[in-house]
């Protein structure tokens, strides 16, 4: 009685394990290797988008030296004006106030926001300004919070 | 220096700090384990704890409540021990268990004083007829 | 019977199924052939299956007392509770191991039916290794220790359960710890699939996380429980004893900690990633070496089980998997440099380093310390050396002291670099705290110098946590204008793994303050009453009323004896306790029930230690104070942990390393 049930389960298990090595399923599935041109496709990509930000950033820190103290005091009352950043740009979806490209964390608020499509050292670039204890990026001036972690910056740290 | 350096250099300090300690503490508080015969060989200025290991003599364990004292013999290969222990009569303390004794060897009164019970957990143990 | 055949069958079946998944997940990952990695994960699926179905037969078998198979009759009998029955699984050798492979299994289909995302080629090399695993295991229930066993006769009535495993925390202790062990083969096969395939860099450490939180928290959750358990049931006033199979379990724990905070490291800085590999398959070495050093009787344990040559096969499987990480770190040495760098000493990566330098030097020390009799035995007459309770409490005082500190000291390093002025702005409010604590803790005497030292640190790390949490609350009430609750829960949600980890380091200093005050200012007393006296223990007054000798459960197996005494603080009657002393039929000998009465400040714990027939009746009374926080500080790390661990929904930010998808790869 056992022998047979046992033998039913040996079937079983090794139907389970040889049915995808039948001829017909094995077209179905597919390595997902990494091809060679796919990196260069995925390269070319953020080397344009890389460039584009360099140019916006040492235009930012330009402009940054001449806005001082947005950061301190009072709420935030509307959508406050992120140096650096270009008309039509995204919006943090809990506060309003617009946010570069690159930024994970809004700089007002402190939600996060979407992914960002850019390698964490290339949004580095665009930074300047004291380091976020918690993950080490610039803040910039004017930064409540950390634009890659979301760390609150303490009034100690902005200036 | 370089950062490498001065990260190797702190490390090594802290290995060598923490190497330090545990020596210290390995060397002042180990008991050697020894059979009976050698601790009875141990003479008076012996003042190391050390720890026997045998069986119980049957018969031979004697319980006084007032006083919390236990006294028993315990046997190995080399021969018989009687030891004295005071605090609460240990749980499953049986007739032909092992026990590890640890403590003192008093050569005058020729008794194992032990601060220490260790009761080999019967985690098999036979049924009784 | 046919039902022990059934349970052994699929035990072989297991073993088919999953040497057959180690070569196939091997074959299919190197030479690219798909089919075969799915025919693999299908082999594990069917691991799990029958893998349980050994399980289930092995539980009926208990359940219904069948006394020809030997396990069944070691460990159960007629008159033995439901209850216990179910745990008598767990009680020996052979069902422990099944109980392993079984969790193992379980935790390695649930991995490979999740579709593969992070890990398209790292899988298949994880399956080599816990496919493996499983096989190791089922070797030895076949042939080594098999639970299936049956009797030369079938006897009428089995051994029964040891009384001191008779409890509710024999049910849940070792399986906890088990599947602890389990999940941590997890990280080591991804890490040791991250060598092979030569993704080195924090990938497999960010896919793996949940699973190393899982593992980590489980093992440290069956070690409170297990030291609750030596509490509650030992009867001596204690919860650890330094005892070779506790310290088997605690080494793994150390070591997992120093793996996860280095996993930290790498992830933040991308430093030390062959250290964090290293760190991660030692940990599950480790709980091989624990499973072992329980089996094979190679050191002399309160708990251990008998002698086998079961030992030698484990330290193979042990130095087989050590050999094969060094192997693979030396042939991966250049895809191991980091790309980051090493900064200032006074930095927060110097503070992780010296963390982990400190828990892996724990580590090394006990299980040095717990190895020392084997190693310092020499043949012939000589047993060997061993170390004292205070020998080891000798170096972990101070190693944790340390470590504690530097939980304090951490967030008010930097990343890369510190200046003295930034450090002594962010860390005032904390030292004035510890120095309150301090002040009146001298005044107040007589305390242990150590304690009071160690009270302060422990009152200077609580401040910093409280204030790292409290900091980043109040910025969002401050700029988004929140309330409390909202800007708790917010700044929670939002930063998950750091609030987790904040909560868990909280929960550990919880645990430490307990351990300190259990450990310096436990009260010991021994008394002799006759019925009606009393005596003066703490502030308690404890009057000796009754005693009873009842012959109750199991058939008259059991006799059971209570003492009932009345507590009093005061004139005021604080309640009627009854510690108990039993005797088992079976065995000679009796078995204590403590009596408990715990509060947040202190617990008093009594024990019926022996009762003469002319009327003297011994207690032993333990007065422990703060002990209570090492079981809530447990709880607090459970909180903790499922904070740190919970899924982030969409919408919450990742470091986008590399997340480019190349366009146009079907999967």
């Amino acid at each position: 009685m056992s022998v047979i049930l046992l033998f039913l389960l040996a079937l079983i298990a090794a139907g389970a394990i040889v049915y995808p090595l039948l001829p017909g399923r094995r077209a179905a599935q597919a390595v997902p290797a990494i091809a060679d041109k796919d990196i260069e496709q995925a390269v070319r990509r953020l080397r344009s988008t890389l460039s584009l930000h360099t140019g916006q950033a040492a235009s930012a820190v330009v402009q940054s030296r001449g806005t001082p103290g947005q950061a301190k005091g009072g709420q935030a009352q509307g959508p406050a004006p992120t140096v650096g950043v270009q008309a039509g740009a995204p919006r943090c979806p809990a506060c309003g106030r617009a946010y570069r490209p690159g930024d994970q964390f809004c700089v007002g608020c402190g939600a996060a926001l979407r992914t960002s499509r850019l390698p964490s050292a290339v949004a580095q670039v665009a930074w300047a300004g004291a380091e976020c204890p918690s993950c080490g990026a610039t803040y910039r001036e004017g930064d409540r919070f950390c634009a890659r972690c979301g760390e609150p910056r303490t009034t100690e740290e902005s200036r | 220096m370089s950062s490498k350096m001065k990260f190797l250099i702190g490390g090594v300090v802290v290995v060598a700090v923490i190497g330090a300690l545990i020596a210290t503490s390995f060397g002042g508080s180990t008991s050697d384990y020894l059979t009976i015969a050698q601790v009875k060989a141990l003479g008076p200025e012996q003042t190391r704890e050390s720890r026997v290991a045998g069986e119980i003599v049957p018969d031979s364990v004697n319980w006084s409540t007032r006083d919390l004292h236990l006294t028993f013999q315990i046997k190995d290969q080399s021969g018989t021990l009687p030891i004295s222990y005071r605090g609460p009569k240990p749980d499953m303390l049986v007739d032909a268990v092992e026990a590890v004794v640890i403590g003192t060897y008093d050569p005058a009164a020729q008794q194992f004083n032990a601060e220490e019970l260790l009761m080999k957990c019967p985690s098999k143990y036979e049924e009784k007829n | 019977m046919a039902l022990s055949d059934i349970g052994y069958g699929a035990l072989l079946l297991t073993l088919a199924a999953a040497v057959w998944a180690t070569v196939a997940s091997a074959l299919g990952a190197w030479h690219r052939r798909p089919e075969l990695v799915t025919s693999a994960r299908n082999a594990l699926l069917v691991t799990a299956a029958l893998s349980t179905l050994s399980a289930v037969v092995l539980f009926m078998l208990l359940t219904s007392r069948d006394f020809s198979v030997r396990y069944v009759y070691e460990h159960v009998s007629t008159y033995l509770k439901p209850a216990y029955v179910l745990s008598a699984f767990w009680a020996g050798m052979e069902g422990s191991q099944l109980l392993w492979l079984w969790m193992l299994a379980l935790f390695t289909g649930v991995l490979v039916l999740a579709k593969p995302t992070w890990d398209r080629e790292l899988r298949p090399y994880a399956m080599v290794v816990l496919a493996f695993t499983q096989t190791f295991f089922a070797v030895l229930l076949i042939w080594i220790s098999n639970p299936f066993e049956l009797m030369a006769t079938v006897p009428a009535e089995g051994v029964s359960l040891n009384p001191l495993l008779q409890n509710f925390w024999m049910i849940v202790h070792p399986p906890i710890v088990f599947a602890s062990y389990a999940l941590w083969t997890i990280p080591a096969a991804y890490a040791l699939a991250a060598l092979v395939t030569g993704k080195v860099d924090a990938t497999w450490l960010r896919g793996t996380r949940r699973w190393t939180l899982a593992a980590w928290i489980t093992l440290g959750i069956g070690i409170l429980v297990g030291g609750w358990w030596a509490y509650l049931e030992l009867g001596w006033g204690g919860y650890w004893g330094w005892d070779p199979v506790e310290n088997s379990s605690f080494i793994p724990w150390l070591v997992g900690t120093a793996f996860v905070h280095s996993a930290i490291l790498q992830e933040r800085r991308d430093m030390f990633r062959a250290w964090t590999l290293l760190l991660g398959v030692v940990t599950f070495v480790l709980t091989i070496f624990a499973t072992f050093v329980t089996r094979s009787g190679l050191i002399q344990s309160v708990h251990a089980f008998a002698k086998s040559p079961i030992g030698y096969y484990y330290l193979g499987f042990m130095l087989l998997v050590l050999a094969g990480t060094a192997g693979l770190v030396l042939a991966r040495n250049r895809e191991l440099e980091g790309s980051g760098e090493l900064g200032d000493l006074f930095s927060r990566e110097f503070v992780f380093v010296v963390s982990n330098l400190l828990l892996l030097g724990s580590a090394a020390a006990v299980l040095l310390g717990t190895l020392w009799p084997t190693l310092t035995g020499s043949d012939g007459q000589g047993l060997g050396t061993g170390l004292s309770k205070e020998g080891y409490n000798r170096f972990m005082g101070p190693l944790s002291f340390l470590l504690v500190l530097l939980v304090g000291l951490c967030p008010l390093v930097e990343w890369r670099k510190t200046t003295l002025a930034r450090f002594a702005r962010s860390v005032w409010v904390q030292v004035v705290v510890a120095m309150l604590i301090a002040i009146p803790l001298l005044v107040y005497g007589p305390w242990q110098p150590w304690a009071v030292v160690a009270f302060s640190v422990a009152a200077f790390v609580v401040a910093t946590i409280l204030l790292q949490m409290g900091m980043g609350v109040a910025a969002r009430m401050r700029s988004a204008g929140e309330n409390l609750f909202v800007a708790t829960s917010r700044a929670v949600g939002n930063n998950r793994r750091r609030y987790g980890a904040q909560l868990i380091h909280l929960a550990t200093l919880l645990i430490v303050i307990g351990i300190i005050g259990s450990q310096a200012f436990q009260e010991e007393r021994q008394v002799a009453l006759a019925k009606g006296e009393s005596v003066e223990v703490g502030r308690y007054r404890l009057v000796y009323t009754d005693l009873t000798y009842q012959s109750v459960e199991e058939g008259g197996n059991k006799v059971r004896t209570e003492a009932v005494l009345d507590v009093y603080r005061g004139d005021r009657k604080l309640a009627t306790v009854t510690p108990e002393r039993n005797q088992y039929q079976n065995v000679q000998g009796s078995v204590t029930e403590v009596a408990l009465r715990s509060n947040l400040m202190e617990d008093l714990y009594i024990v019926l230690a022996s009762m003469d027939p002319d009327g003297l009746t011994a207690f032993a009374v333990y007065i422990t104070p703060l002990v209570v926080w090492l079981w809530i500080g447990g709880l607090v790390m459970i909180i903790g942990t499922l904070i740190a661990a919970w899924p982030t929904g969409r919408g919450a930010a990742v470091p986008a390393r590399l997340a480019v998808q190349p366009t146009g790869v079907k999967a």
